[in-house]
């Protein structure tokens, strides 16, 4: 119990430190944002149904557009998680706290989980009142808030667990093309699912062997007035399954870099 | 003058050396494994979902995804000047034996020649994948090759640009995420100009300082041979122009900062 109050107290004390950094570079965050959003709101709201695409698909393609943020602002997660470990690792100060490594983990994941979400805010403060009328929204926050921080989790965890499975050369050069590019690409988050299903019953069920597919269609489910074709226990159970991988991963990861006694 | 152009042909070998050791990995990533998965979204399944199964418009869709690719590639091989001007500073070295402008200019030549050869097999590698869906019948290729190496040259002169103006690596991100992004999602790498222009023309006419809208322009150009984009020849001589005042910005900022005299 000593020790656990301990652990706590620590935590906090990071936690605070973190905070104050987040807070430091929110002002980034969020113009790297409203940049993306931009980029994103003259695409699919102008580009794509010029050159045909059905009005329809704009808001759920939208909501795929929140994912995309998760995707990049976790990369930067990663390649600041190798740079330390190679260069000044500033890990082996942290690892002489008195603080256990699993809440020094949590202390990383909080962190990632917080940033990303500074950076989508614009996404959902700006850019879902200027597409109010197109969107047709039907917020169902209890599921949307449940959801959504279980996806931050879970990229923060799989990011934060790459960052300690590769090298950096490794990173720079194979980890987008390599692996997470496939599953943003086919994870139905440029196009929704039901829209692949009627194109190809085949490639949509292939579709879902990923699990942002899940997450993109929760997501669209919880925050739109459409019909789910993906029930939203699918969305939470598979989200909580890549949970329940990525701390394995992580888990894994730690071992392999900072101790093999651990 | 003879020396000269000795060790400049000597930094150029020791560069393609280096580049070599990663080259295996990177040519799979970005001229194999990349071009398959943008072949699937890109030119097939993405035109097929949002605007039915049109041959011309997959194509239309299609061409413009090699931009990512150009930049990335251009990006990997420019990079290790800004990571040695910040740490080891092997270019003090080299400054003693070359002057900077050559030094500048052997670095974008490189870049440029490594982006092109790791660029050519996208297309190839694509129609392969696509058969007839990619039909390349009015294609011109050699048009295609003087696009890709004017857009290779480009590239490449803006990217040691970048490497010597940024004072930190974490500033790459913002270069990345509020610059590089915006320039090729909006350059054409889904909607042609003629889309652009149509959807709101002030976009339109903003579109034509994007540099990416060119590349892009000029391939979809060379390739479906429609007058619906720019001339071949408008998009090569803009994209050389652009990559001469970035050449000349590129050596002028790397004088200030490495040679004080």
């Amino acid at each position: 119990m000593n020790s656990w109050r301990i652990d706590a107290r620590v935590f906090c004390a990071l936690m605070k430190r973190e905070w104050y950094t987040i807070v430091d570079t929110s002002k980034d965050s969020l113009i790297d944002g409203t940049v993306h959003l931009g980029v994103q709101f003259i695409l699919i709201r102008f580009l794509f149904p010029t050159l045909g695409m059905p009005n329809s698909l704009i808001a759920p393609l939208f909501v795929g557009s929140i994912i995309t943020i998760l995707f990049i602002q976790g990369f930067t997660t990663t390649f600041n998680q190798v740079f330390d470990l190679q260069g000044p690792r500033v890990i082996d100060y942290y690892l002489t706290l008195p603080l256990r490594p699993a809440w020094l983990m949590g202390v990383y994941i909080a962190r990632t989980m917080l940033s990303i979400a500074v950076t989508t805010l614009p996404f959902f403060f700006i850019g879902l009142p200027l597409l109010g009328s197109v969107l047709n929204l039907d917020l169902k926050i209890v599921t949307f808030s449940a959801l959504y921080l279980l996806m931050l989790l879970c990229f923060s965890l799989w990011y934060t667990a790459a960052g300690f499975w590769y090298n950096l050369t490794w990173v720079l050069n194979n980890l987008w093309p390599r692996r997470i590019f496939f599953i943003f690409l086919f994870g139905c988050l440029i196009l929704p699912w039901q829209a692949v299903y009627d194109f190809s019953p085949i490639i949509a069920y292939l579709f879902l062997w990923n699990p942002v597919t899940y997450m993109a269609e929760g997501l669209r489910a919880s925050l739109l007035a459409v019909p789910a074709p993906i029930p939203i226990v699918a969305s939470f159970g598979v989200t909580i399954s890549s949970i329940g991988l990525g701390v394995i991963a992580l888990k894994a990861g730690m071992r392999k870099r900072l101790d093999p006694v651990m | 003058m003879t020396q000269s152009l000795s060790i400049f042909y000597a930094f150029l070998r020791r560069d393609f050396y280096n580049a070599w050791k990663t080259t295996k990995d990177i040519a799979f990533n970005w001229a194999i494994l990349v071009p398959v998965m943008y072949v699937c979204m890109n030119g097939y399944i993405q035109p097929g979902v949002m605007l039915g199964k049109t041959s011309q418009l997959n194509m239309v869709m299609f061409i413009g995804s090699i931009l990512l690719s150009v930049q990335v590639l251009s990006f990997k091989a420019s990079i290790e000047l800004l990571f040695d001007l910040l740490g080891d500073r092997f270019i003090d070295y080299q400054l003693t034996l070359l002057s900077p402008r050559l030094i500048i200019i052997e670095r974008i030549f490189f870049a440029t020649c490594y982006t092109f050869a790791l660029l050519l097999p996208y297309y190839p590698m694509s129609k392969l994948l696509l058969g007839d869906l990619f039909n390349t019948q009015a294609t011109s290729w050699p048009a295609v090759i003087l696009v890709l190496t004017a857009s290779a040259f480009l590239i490449s002169a803006y990217n040691i640009f970048i490497c010597c103006i940024l004072n930190a690596p974490h500033e790459l991100r913002k270069v990345w995420v509020r610059i590089n992004n915006p320039l090729f999602m909006l350059g054409g790498f889904w909607a042609p100009w003629y889309v652009v222009m149509k959807a709101s023309p002030i976009l339109g006419y903003l579109s034509l300082a994007n540099p990416f809208m060119y590349m892009s322009e000029g391939l979809r150009s060379a390739f479906l041979g429609t007058p619906d984009f720019f001339p071949v020849p408008l998009c090569v001589a803009v994209l050389l122009g652009l990559g001469c005042v970035f050449t000349f910005l590129a050596l002028r900022q790397f004088k200030r900062r490495v040679d004080h005299i």
